[in-house]
């Protein structure tokens, strides 16, 4: 595990953009079937969303966060300040 | 329970303060995480392994504010300030009981860094090439501002020395004033017009100081009665430019591009690094954006003609400008794209054992990896040596 990467989901509006922008591709966005849980490709009002992260790809380096539009991606790691109310 | 010592970190603005307390001495070691590039060397060099690297990336990048690159264990730390001697960009300080020291120079001997950045004060023509070119703002031109380049500014006539010689050949003149409309040097006093005379008198006054010899008085003259010659002293700008050495790093910038070679720069490090463009996924431009020296660049596309059954680069380096200092490996976030190694480091003062062991750790070749176990801090992939 490198950095930890926290995405504020109540408004991310899925719009793709650090998926994309992600130059190890540690970021991967679905939606959720609400009965089976399962993947499933097809945003559904925004909501039921997930925005998966492997940390053990991330190296801390900062596109994503500069990707995003609404500024809802936090990294932390070694050295930053606890976050005091959460994004 | 033990009273000391106690430890605590802080942030003060742009500074991040970790403290070691103890009965008699306080010992603080604060981090700019402003001028701290990432660049890992006080990682390596630590002697009690306190120091990991953060978000190299995203804090130079300026993705995230509330992160320094580097993290300092303020319990594991002993505060000897080899980390300050080694930090290429001066980001460390020491402070002893609330003074500048550096322990383990003090105490056991420790050689720096024999950094050479001079500007020739007799080559130098004080233009501005260096103080625009360098990355880390470490000119200081100390340059009287002129009117070309502020409103407030001196008069251009003032830069340079000169001694102007202005003749108005009183037979010819006939006081017709262009001359003074035209020109703020230039004031022609008319005499108090009376019947006794019935004529036009006065003089021509010239003012040395407002004159910078442009001769549009000599043209304009309708009688051409007036010359101007200019006796240039000295055509060098007054002032002074010089290096900041703390923040010089060396990159040679300035060096290259002074057009009178004035300036003589040698590099901290030896060694060699090398960019593994089909390996780089491109676009992310992290190691452009960090780079303390400037030297990383996306090269510009060539037309399609000249590409034939070449695969464009998407990321180089000016080996001219790198200071291998290894911020780019560090925020990299890709796996064998920047490869690094470091040769040898110019410094001053006997080596003693502990700066081998760094040194030795430093010039281990490394490249940055993708998948990485420490929570927390990046990791590099050290290669064997060549």
């Amino acid at each position: 595990m490198a950095f930890a990467v926290h995405v504020n989901m109540e408004r991310c509006t899925g719009c793709n953009n650090c998926v994309v922008a992600c130059p190890v591709d540690a970021l991967e966005l679905y939606t959720v079937d609400p009965v089976t849980k399962e993947k499933i490709y097809k945003v559904r009002h925004g909501k039921a969303m997930v925005l998966d992260f492997k940390s053990e790809l991330c190296a801390g380096c900062g596109v994503c966060v500069e990707a995003c539009p609404h500024d809802v991606i936090r990294l932390e790691g070694r050295g930053s300040v606890p976050s005091v109310a959460k994004v | 329970m033990t009273m000391f010592p106690k430890f605590s970190k802080k942030r003060e603005g742009v500074n991040v303060i970790g403290e070691q307390k103890l009965l008699q001495q306080v010992s603080n070691l604060i981090l700019n995480s402003e001028v701290c590039t990432g660049c890992g060397i006080c990682v390596e060099s630590c002697p009690e392994d306190a120091i990991v690297l953060g978000l190299v990336g995203a804090t130079r990048r300026g993705a995230v504010e509330y992160a320094a690159p580097v993290d300092i264990d303020e319990v594991k730390c002993s505060y000897c300030g080899v980390c300050v001697v080694m930090c290429p960009f001066n980001a460390l300080t020491l402070k002893v009981d609330g003074e500048e020291r550096l322990p383990i120079v003090e105490k056991e001997g420790f050689p720096q860094y024999d950094m050479v950045a001079d500007i020739d004060d007799e080559k130098c023509v004080r233009c501005t090439i260096c103080n625009e070119v360098c990355p880390r703002d470490a000119i200081v031109r100390d340059v009287p501002e002129f009117e070309g380049a502020s409103e407030t500014g001196k008069e251009r006539q003032a830069a340079i020395q000169s001694k102007t010689t202005f003749k108005v050949d009183d037979e010819k003149c006939t006081l017709c004033g262009i001359c003074g409309s035209l020109c703020p040097a230039i004031t022609v006093k008319h005499k108090e017009f009376t019947a006794e005379t019935g004529k036009v008198e006065g003089e021509v006054v010239w003012d040395e100081t407002r004159c910078d010899a442009c001769g549009v008085c000599v043209e304009a003259c309708p009688e051409e009665c007036i010359t101007v010659e200019r006796e240039v002293i000295s055509d060098k700008l007054a002032g002074q430019v010089d290096i900041d050495q703390n923040l010089c790093c060396t990159c040679t910038w300035c060096s290259r591009n002074c057009p009178t070679e004035a300036i003589t720069v040698e590099k901290i490090f030896e060694g060699d690094i090398e960019f593994v463009a089909e390996k780089c996924p491109g676009g992310c431009s992290t190691c452009v954006d960090i780079c303390p020296a400037n030297a990383i660049y996306l090269p510009s596309a060539k037309p399609a003609s000249e590409m034939k059954g070449v695969v464009e680069p998407t990321i180089a380096v000016n080996k001219d400008y790198c200071i291998l200092c290894g911020a780019c490996v560090n925020a990299c976030p890709g796996e064998d794209i920047i490869r690094l190694s470091r040769t040898g480091i110019r410094i001053k003062g006997e080596e003693t054992d502990l700066f081998r062991k760094i040194k030795e750790k430093l010039c281990t070749p490394r490249t940055s990896r993708v998948k990485e176990d420490t929570q927390g801090a990046v990791q590099l992939k050290m290669m064997e040596k060549a």
